[in-house]
């Protein structure tokens, strides 16, 4: 579709943000620190980064805040200070979109590299 | 005594990154400033307080991003206030102006014999710095978050429709008039219809009414310009002709009609002037304001049904226009055939009389009272359409959004 489109290919932060919010809604540290933990340190995300993506993606309706904070998850260990600074974000319908188009076409372009025997060695399994 | 030192070293953290939080652009800090606050707080207690990382590399980290953040939000903002500034300096003189021709027009039975030839010279100056500011103030418009292909679009049927206008013009000018000399079987004309469809593409590419407003409005205005202008120029070039009676065209008998009015031989500034602003009473400029409005309302309601088509493709996780929900459907079916019929009763209107769409059609067609009622219908029409689109819970918009 053309909307999707016009927001590929996504810029790594976008992508990133869009995969950490993939599993659940998650405030800004979350999202931070999920990024990191994606990337394998490759995207490290600042404050102030991070905040100009979400405001770049707010706006283009990527994601929306959440409505209600959702209840303390299991293993963030600042889960206990939350307050009413802190904001939930999720991922809209069209950044879902957005985001299983750009893993498609990531997916395609390794399916062109294995053809051209481009990556001899490279596997899909995680972690390889 | 750790914990009273963390909380210590906290408070001080949070007051230095506070301090960088009033460098950001208001509306950034209104938006951010406190989640951006609580998220520093989190990182720092989980990277400095638990060791993680010494709090020298973490201040490094913090700055490094910052400065990058600051200045991409400062340009950000700088760009938008530029955008709102060269709107608010082209306003002005252009509300100025507008006002003055309009007085100069109206209160032309007065003033002309008071100013005698200055009047003329001053009502044909207010004229071009009044096009040349309106020109400079759409031009603010494509620096916004107008989508180039909405802009590209707008200014290539712009050009068309130019060229058309001119035709029209030359053929008005050059071809005998018609006997009948009147065209108000014209229903609505193509160049709303044009427009309104330049709205709903530009509305449903980018999701936003505005953007096919400004793409259909391009239109208008190009046309609207490019129509005055060719007619100032075919009068100037043509003059020795009209003065001469070899034109028996419209343009010639408006010629002998003010010489009759007037106890002299109409010199080129006063043909101009009567045939630009008419009896003193700026009727063709006036016309093409309503023209030039009523364009820009066929292009916003283009735009709105454009824009609330796509807000229930995204909505029904749908991709092409058929599958919009059934109301959207029905009714942009209704708004196309109703434009398509306008655009064909014109063309057999205009078959009739061997020419094409002239400027003096447009303002007839406008005020009869079928265009009235055409106008009407159509904005019931899209209110339903508006309707049927807040209905919708989900309103994901498209816009340039991976930046």
């Amino acid at each position: 579709m053309k909307t999707i489109n016009t927001l590929a290919p996504l810029t790594p932060a976008v992508f990133y943000i869009l995969l950490a919010l993939a599993s659940g809604e998650k405030h800004g540290y979350e999202i931070m620190k999920q990024v990191k933990q994606d990337s394998q340190s490759q995207v490290k995300m600042g404050t102030g980064t991070l905040y100009g993506s979400l405001k770049r993606m707010l706006a283009a309706r990527l994601i929306e805040e959440a409505g209600s904070l959702p209840a303390p998850q299991a293993g963030l260990p600042d889960s206990t200070h939350s307050d009413e600074r802190r904001r939930y974000y999720r991922l809209t319908e069209l950044g879902r979109r957005a985001f299983t188009t750009e893993l498609q076409r990531y997916s395609q372009v390794v399916s062109i590299a294995q053809q051209r025997s481009l990556l001899p060695n490279f596997s899909l399994e995680p972690g390889l | 005594m750790k914990q009273h030192e963390d909380g210590q070293k906290r408070a001080r953290a949070e007051r230095a990154y506070a301090w960088f939080l009033h460098l950001y652009p208001g509306a950034h800090q209104r938006a951010f400033g406190q989640q951006m606050l609580q998220t520093f707080q989190d990182h720092f207690r989980d990277a400095v307080e638990t060791g993680r990382e010494s709090e020298l590399w973490f201040w490094l980290g913090v700055v490094g991003d910052e400065a990058k953040s600051l200045v991409r939000e400062q340009v950000a903002a700088l760009r938008e206030r530029k955008v709102a500034m060269k709107r608010a300096l082209f306003i002005v003189p252009l509300v100025g102006l507008l006002l003055l021709v309009l007085a100069l027009s109206f209160g032309g039975p007065i003033l002309r014999p008071i100013l005698g030839l200055m009047f003329e010279g001053l009502v044909f100056a207010f004229y071009a710095a009044l096009l040349v500011i309106l020109m400079g103030y759409v031009r603010s418009f494509p620096q916004s978050e107008i989508r180039p292909m909405c802009v590209r679009l707008g200014l290539v049927l712009g050009g068309i429709f130019s060229l058309y206008v001119v035709a029209s013009n030359v053929i008005n000018v050059l071809m005998p008039a018609p006997s009948d000399g009147g065209s108000d079987a014209i229903l609505l004309t193509l160049p709303p219809l044009l427009i309104g469809l330049v709205g709903l593409i530009g509305g449903h590419s980018s999701g936003r009414t505005r953007t096919g407003t400004f793409a259909g409005l391009s239109i208008g205005f190009i046309g609207l310009v490019v129509g005055q202008m060719s007619w100032l120029l075919l009068v100037v070039l043509l003059w020795h002709a009209i003065q001469h009676g070899a034109l028996q065209s419209g343009l010639g008998m408006d010629f002998q009609r003010d010489s009759l009015n007037s106890d002299r031989i109409p010199s080129l500034w006063s043909f101009l002037n009567w045939e630009i602003f008419g009896d003193g009473i700026g009727f063709p400029v006036t016309v093409g304001i309503i023209i030039l409005t009523v364009e820009g309302l066929c292009a916003t309601i283009g735009g709105a049904i454009g824009a609330a088509l796509r807000r229930s493709d995204n909505g029904n996780h749908q991709i092409a226009l058929p599958t919009t929900t059934p109301i959207g459907f029905i009714l942009t079916i209704s708004v196309l055939s109703l434009l398509l019929w306008a655009g064909s009763a014109e063309f057999q209107s205009l078959g009739g009389q061997h020419r094409l769409l002239a400027l003096s059609d447009l303002s007839s067609s406008f005020t009869s009272p079928s265009a009235v009622s055409w106008l009407l219908g159509f904005l019931v029409v899209i209110a339903f359409v508006l309707v049927s689109a807040r209905l919708n819970p989900t309103r994901p918009e498209a816009s340039a959004a991976s930046r």
